[in-house]
């Protein structure tokens, strides 16, 4: 009982010595103004917030899962061609299919070598994007996959080899590194715009966003703003008030965001089914702790811009 | 006795138009009491508004606690503004702040602590009266209360100068009457007041100098009937 007694004075204590150096600041704020007539603009600013860092995080989520996709192949070794061969229907007709391959391919000068991808290794593959995919796909005929190293990248021979070979088998695909490269080129240029003109509109859109929530406070508050001039207020006090109020509520929107953009992520991982090591997270908690850091700084020492600006156009009385 | 305001031959314009007040030669030591009266229009809260620094005067020498007020930077302007207590025909009282809130506004904006903000927030609104009142709205109060609170709100801090703009034009005489006893109390204290009123059994009775604000100009009668 003596504990618990302790423990509730000192919190109390605390509680005291924080509120006068501290929380008093911020209990200033909430009563000077009347923000709370405002209760729409309060709560459409915490709620746009939200959404743009929101849509930072999945279109940085987007634009990384794809260079993730490709910086293998970007970083594998040259000349490497990986020929498809679908499954027929029945496994001794894919066989002598996979037979005829074989033999073409090993009576060509300019292959050093080739490999058949065993299934299991396929299986481990796909495993890396889809973790249950062996207990839920067992059954289904997995395409041969053969892979082959050749002297030469040059575009001729391997058109060549890939008409050769559709002549002698249906069913049949070669895909270069370039031509698998080449199909993903349009998603990641898309992705990359993506992530990077996401900020950048949510930039604008943030700052829009906070003019005219500023605007609009000033001139809700205008009868106060120039009682409280009249009783001696600085233009320095307002601009602290007004920061002050922008750093808090650009807090609890950011946080809002950051945790809508990570539930979105999650969502989104469970319905494809990723594996959750593939994502690059230290790219995430940079951004996100940038973002919770630097845009409550960025936006109240913007609001303060703006209430200056705003005050000597608009408030010329005081 | 020091001397707070000084106007010397103060023009006042809005934009290009005419000049609303001319001429104007006028000066309040501290400790002084003086009524200012004319017809509605003719000036008297432009004359108020330039003494607390919201209009600057088109021409002449203005200064109020020494400092030249039409090249006053808004720092100074507000150090200034906190030596002055305003009252308003309308109290302009803060309807989202409760009674003790208002009453406390200027000792926020000074940032005292929050203990000595309260007790002189009680030691007021015992004076006023409405110690009961504090914790509700303004527009709950009737106006004689309200602008007893306005007039708590503009001297808790101690000014050296109440600027009173009609502060009985919108209560009934009886209130009228315990206004001025208050600001008179006030002023016994030896804060000078401007006091702005059409009154008449204030001016008919007083012995207070009364400033006329008429054709523009603005002249002072003291209580030996002598011009100034």
């Amino acid at each position: 009982m003596k504990t618990i007694y302790i423990i509730k004075k000192l919190g109390l204590l605390l509680y005291n010595k924080s509120y006068n150096l501290f929380l008093y600041r911020f209990d200033s704020i909430n009563h000077i103004f009347d923000f709370q007539k405002l209760i729409f603009w309060n709560k459409f600013f915490v709620f746009i917030v939200s959404i743009v860092v929101c849509l930072c995080i999945i279109s940085l989520f987007g634009a990384n899962i794809l260079e993730r996709l490709v910086n293998p192949l970007k970083f594998s070794s040259s000349n490497m061609v990986i020929l498809e061969i679908y499954p027929e229907s029945n496994q001794e007709k894919t066989q002598s299919k996979v037979k005829i391959v074989v033999d073409y391919l090993s009576k060509q000068d300019f292959i050093i070598a080739f490999e058949v991808v065993s299934k299991d290794k396929i299986q481990k593959m796909l495993n890396d994007f889809t973790s249950d995919f062996k207990e839920k796909n067992n059954d289904i005929d997995l395409p041969t996959i053969i892979s082959i190293k050749t002297h030469t990248d040059s575009q001729e021979q391997i058109d060549n080899l890939r008409l050769n070979l559709s002549q002698k088998a249906k069913g049949v695909y070669l895909d270069t590194e370039q031509e698998l490269l080449n199909r993903l080129a349009n998603p990641i240029s898309t992705a990359k715009y993506l992530a990077i003109f996401t900020p950048l509109i949510a930039i604008v859109v943030f700052i829009s966003i906070l003019f005219l929530i500023v605007y609009a406070i000033l001139f809700s508050n205008k009868e106060t703003i120039e009682t409280l001039f009249y009783m001696g207020m600085d233009h320095k006090d307002l601009f602290i008030e007004f920061s002050q109020w922008i750093f808090v509520k650009t807090i609890q929107a950011t946080l809002l965001g950051v945790i809508f953009g990570i539930v979105s992520i999650m969502v989104f991982i469970s319905i494809l089914q990723f594996d959750i090591l593939i994502l690059p997270l230290v790219n995430y908690f940079v951004f996100v702790m940038s973002s919770i850091i630097f845009l409550p700084i960025f936006s109240s020492l913007l609001g303060a811009f703006f209430v200056s600006r705003i005050i000597k156009k608009s408030f010329k009385s005081i | 006795m020091k001397n707070l305001i000084t106007f010397d031959n103060v023009g006042v314009r809005y934009g290009s138009g005419s000049e609303i007040l001319k001429d104007i030669k006028f000066e309040l030591n501290s400790g002084e009491f003086m009524f200012l009266t004319g017809h509605s229009g003719s000036g008297k809260t432009t004359f108020l508004n330039m003494i607390n620094g919201s209009i600057k005067p088109s021409r002449g020498y203005l200064s109020v606690f020494d400092h030249d007020l039409s090249s006053i930077n808004h720092k100074d302007l507000s150090l200034i503004r906190r030596k002055i207590g305003i009252i308003f025909q309308d109290f302009k009282l803060l309807n989202h702040l409760t009674v003790y809130e208002n009453i406390a506004l200027p000792l926020k904006i000074l940032k005292l602590h929050a203990e000595e903000i309260n007790s002189r927030v009680i030691e007021m609104l015992n004076w006023i009266e409405l110690y009961k009142m504090k914790n509700v709205y303004p527009c709950t109060l009737s106006g004689g209360e309200q602008q007893r609170v306005a007039i708590a709100r503009a001297v808790i801090n101690n000014p050296d100068l109440i600027l009173a703009d009609e502060p009985t034009g919108s209560i009934d005489s009886a209130m009228a009457n315990k206004i001025l006893s208050m600001i008179e109390h006030l002023n016994k204290k030896g804060v000078a007041v401007v006091f702005a009123t059409h009154n008449m059994d204030f001016l008919q009775n007083t012995t207070y100098p009364v400033a006329f604000v008429q054709n523009h100009r603005i002249q002072v009668y003291r209580k030996s009937n002598s011009e100034s």
